[in-house]
């Protein structure tokens, strides 16, 4: 008997020892890495503001930011790095006035005359009386406190911003675990129109509206007033859900595109703006135009735009503080999107241009016009004269007066820098 | 070194029979075993084991012995491994004379990982991977099982549960991706890496001996 308990205990003591050897099974991974990468340097704002600021001839485009229409002139924004002007009144050939170099920009916007940018935690304000020749008219300084740098959108660290990077050797260890049971997340930081202003497209994140100046960062809603031509007086901004992507006027209301859905801004006070209502969807990024009834919304999903789905959707926004998804339609890999009467162009990316007729009868309904698959775009601005398509190597101009066959009519080649 | 080891083990392997017959039936013993490791009670990304342990019974209960074999690991869900593993083997037998008993034994040693194919890895017409090179490491399989005596007196058939240690280091130039966070740049395609997988594993495992 004695002998029977002795090798029960012992075998129950075995299996227990089994199940502990069971529930402790996994990988633990050590990695040790030698990088060549570039770390950032830092530069204070007392730095930066002694620097250059203003025109630069012979500098190319290398990348793009903002396109903008304004009178018969075409400004493109090269995110950090200033804004290219050119002479547009003939959309076959535009021609190259000059450069406007400003560090730390991220988007622009014109009213009369005088344009409004950032200079990373600053405020600029150019007299464009003389295109060729941008003044510095007036600098109003820290007002940014989320600034958009060479490592994605930071907060201002004091008075330092990540100005550049520099080359090093960066040695690197982590460890972790694997199991097949637990999955482990990857984070992975990334990181407007009318009356005397001009026309943006829709991945804007400056725009102008009742003698007011609206910005986005990627968590708050800024405003200024402008009404005194020479100079811009911050007056207060509102938090908002989502991470702020795009701003988008129309008529007395601001439509703000976030990672997580769409708010609506009332400005019928435009020094105090008040939210209407928040049109939530899945994560993904999302460019955003609005006509009087609908409020047509391109969503992505990715890597630096989280999970959720690829589609246009249509909301139906005739009641604003309770808009409602009416349409939707699948899409590849939409970005910025444009509206010109009842035709909505969608730029792909990599997968092409395409556009729709949007049509009023019975049911609302989408019908596709034309599918561009190799014209690869990330944004779109059906202008008075030409309508504007921002690719990865080049911004071209359209005929689009045929909806169903636009033609190309001239194109500026972007160089990308080293 | 690779034909260097794989010849060590089969030469380990097949000594087994002659050593046998050298030293005679009562004190020498065998035990051959084939094993399903994985990361617990559910069968996936599973790691498979072939050893074989040859000993000399010292008293009626302990055994002690050497063990080889090979190994063959995933990792990572990923990474794939062989392993040659060479063990000091010791057993205790709880009754040795009944033909069912409880045992437990212990395999400690080094795996040694020649076998690897150290060729460049492409995927998608790309090198991702190059100047590969791999070290084995350190071992330990603690396990407890029961033995069943079957046929002649002493051969018997043996099913254990335990735990399997297997250290395994692995260098690597890695082609950097599109995106990699903060070190985002396009200074150097490739970075150099030290991986170092410390593989814990349930193994469950059946075999036979004499």
């Amino acid at each position: 008997m004695k002998r029977t308990n002795n090798f029960i205990s012992r075998g129950l003591i075995g299996l227990l020892t089994g199940i502990l050897f069971l529930s402790v099974s996994c990988d633990r991974i050590t990695y040790e890495q030698e990088v060549m990468a570039k770390v950032a340097v830092f530069k204070t704002m007392a730095e930066i503001r002694k620097e250059f600021v203003g025109t630069k001839d012979g500098v190319e485009l290398q990348s793009t930011g903002k396109i903008y229409i304004y009178k018969d002139f075409l400004l493109i924004n090269e995110p950090l790095k200033g804004i290219h002007f050119y002479n547009n009144s003939n959309p076959a050939k535009p021609e190259k006035i000059t450069f406007l170099a400003v560090e730390g920009t991220s988007d622009f916007a014109i009213k009369d005359d005088v344009l409004y940018t950032d200079n990373y935690a600053d405020l600029l304000l150019f007299d464009l009386k003389n295109i060729a020749k941008p003044t510095l008219m007036k600098r109003v300084e820290d007002v940014f406190k989320t600034v958009n740098t060479v490592w994605g959108w930071k907060p201002m660290n004091g008075t330092k911003v990540v100005a550049g990077w520099k080359d090093s050797l960066v040695t690197y260890k982590n460890t972790r675990e694997h199991t097949p049971f637990v999955k482990y997340d990857t984070n992975i930081n990334y990181d407007g129109n009318s009356g005397g202003t001009g026309q943006a497209g829709s991945l804007a994140r400056f725009t102008i509206s009742k003698n007011h100046l609206y910005t986005v960062d990627i968590s708050d809603l800024n405003w200024f007033d402008i009404s005194n031509k020479n100079t811009a007086t911050y007056v207060d901004k509102m938090r908002l859900s989502g991470l702020l992507e795009t701003i988008f006027p129309y008529k007395d209301n601001l439509f703000i595109g976030t990672t997580q859905g769409m708010h609506i801004i009332s400005l019928e006070n435009p020094a105090a703006p008040k939210k209407i209502s928040t049109f939530a969807h899945f994560r993904a990024c999302d460019p955003v135009v609005v006509n009087d009834k609908y409020a047509f919304v391109t969503l992505r999903s990715g890597i630096e735009c989280g999970g959720g789905s690829n589609e246009l959707q249509v909301i139906d926004i005739a009641d604003l503080s309770n808009p409602k998804l009416k349409l939707t339609q699948a899409l590849k890999s939409p970005y910025g999107l444009g509206l010109s009467g009842n035709m909505v162009y969608l730029t792909e990316g990599m997968n092409g241009f395409r556009s729709f007729a949007f049509e009023e009868g019975q049911q609302l309904s989408l019908k596709e016009v034309q599918n561009l698959p190799n014209m690869m775009s990330y944004d779109v601005i059906p202008g008075p004269k030409s309508m504007i398509v921002i690719g990865p190597k080049k911004i071209c101009q359209y005929d689009y007066q045929d909806k169903s066959n636009i033609k190309e009519l001239g194109c500026i080649n972007i160089t990308p820098g080293s | 070194m690779k034909k260097f080891i794989v010849i060590l083990v089969l030469c380990f392997v097949g000594n087994s029979f002659s050593l046998h017959a050298q030293m005679g039936k009562r004190t020498y013993v065998n035990q051959t075993e084939i094993g399903l490791m994985n990361y617990g009670f559910i069968p996936i990304q599973n790691s498979y084991s072939f050893l074989t342990m040859h000993g000399l019974k010292l008293t009626e209960s302990w055994e002690l012995g050497l063990s080889s074999g090979v190994e063959k690991y995933t990792a990572d869900e990923y990474e794939k491994f062989w392993v040659l593993p060479f063990n000091v083997a010791g057993r205790f037998i709880l009754n040795p004379h009944k033909r069912t008993t409880f045992y437990s034994g212990l395999d400690a040693g080094y795996g040694f990982a020649g076998l690897n194919s150290t060729a460049d890895k492409v995927w998608n017409n790309t090198v991702t991977e190059k100047d590969r090179s791999f070290k084995g490491g350190l071992r330990f399989h603690p396990h407890v099982g029961w033995r069943w005596k079957v046929g002649a007196e002493r051969t018997f058939i043996s099913l254990s549960i335990g735990y399997q240690f297997q250290q395994i280091k692995l260098e690597r130039s890695k082609l950097r991706p599109v995106f990699d966070g903060f070190l985002n740049n396009n200074l150097d395609n490739y970075y150099h890496e030290r991986v170092t997988y410390n593989m814990g594993r349930a193994v469950v495992k059946v075999g036979m001996g004499f």
